[in-house]
């Protein structure tokens, strides 16, 4: 009986045999944030923007006023395979800086989430 | 081992290893939702584009509503999703047929914030982004899945 089993134990073993990997994406380089405080509203351009952040991702017009947006993103991807059972989770959080222009690219408004460092690896069942 | 037990051992062996049935669950997150009472705590008419900023941090979309308005737009995205694929090879051809079954729980959400010429706040939505962003505004993800 053990003879027999051994077969069907060892094909198990093989078959049930756990797989995983790890992937890390990003998006854009990571954002300064030392060049982002010393950008002053009220004071600052959008020469001063361009000088120090280089161009943005994105410009939209708003009436008279323009916003421009920077941002970098980190995706963490995680995944666990065994015979027929697979899960995935994947995380991606980002770094977004907004800065608001008046009619005279005058830097009205800048606001910044930084939250790339925060993605993590784990499992669909891990809060 | 019983003889029940065996049998669905070397079942779920056969068919794990052709590849006919496969069980998923996976979960993808894509930016941080925004509190509930940091959304309760920004009133139509009285907050500014400076205090949502200040609360909120920096929105993932801005664009134009009308000549004199503009909106800007906190979006998160959290998907659950459980799947069942049987798959079964049909001789005699390299094509096989399938059925797939999946519970996809997408939840794609946001908080739309609308602001006069002057920066104030007008109104104010939440609900899924892609019935309050226009086809425009919205983009893709910022990262492919892996």
């Amino acid at each position: 009986m053990t003879r027999r089993l051994l077969p069907l134990a060892a094909a198990l073993a093989l078959a049930t045999t756990p797989a995983c990997f790890l992937s890390r994406n990003q998006l854009n380089t990571s954002l300064d944030e030392a060049k982002i405080q010393a950008l002053a509203p009220g004071q600052s351009t959008a020469d001063d923007v361009l000088d120090a952040l280089g161009a943005p991702s994105d410009v939209v017009q708003l009436g008279r006023r323009s916003a421009w947006r920077y941002d970098h993103s980190t995706g963490k991807t995680a995944a666990f395979t065994i015979l027929i059972v697979t899960l995935v989770n994947s995380d991606v959080k980002t770094d977004r800086v907004w800065a608001f222009f008046d009619e005279n690219d005058v830097l009205t408004h800048l606001s910044g989430t930084f939250e790339a460092d925060e993605a993590s690896y784990k499992m669909p069942f891990q809060d | 081992m019983g003889a029940p037990l065996r049998s669905a051992a070397v079942l779920a062996l056969v068919l794990g290893a052709a590849s006919c049935v496969q069980l998923s669950w996976e979960r993808h997150d894509l930016h941080s939702e925004v509190a509930p009472e940091d959304d309760a705590a920004l009133v139509e008419g009285e907050a500014t584009l400076a205090s949502c900023l200040e609360r909120l941090g920096a929105p993932v979309l801005a664009w134009e509503v009308g000549a004199q308005r503009f909106a800007l737009a906190w979006g998160w995205d959290k998907q659950r999703e459980y799947g069942v694929s049987i798959s079964v090879p049909l001789a005699d051809t390299s094509s096989s047929a399938s059925f797939n079954y999946d519970d996809v729980a997408s939840r794609l959400h946001g908080l739309v914030l609308v602001f006069d010429e002057g920066g104030t706040l007008r109104l104010k939505r939440r609900g899924y982004l892609r019935d309050l962003a226009p086809e425009g505004a919205r983009r893709p993800a910022l990262v492919s899945e892996g």
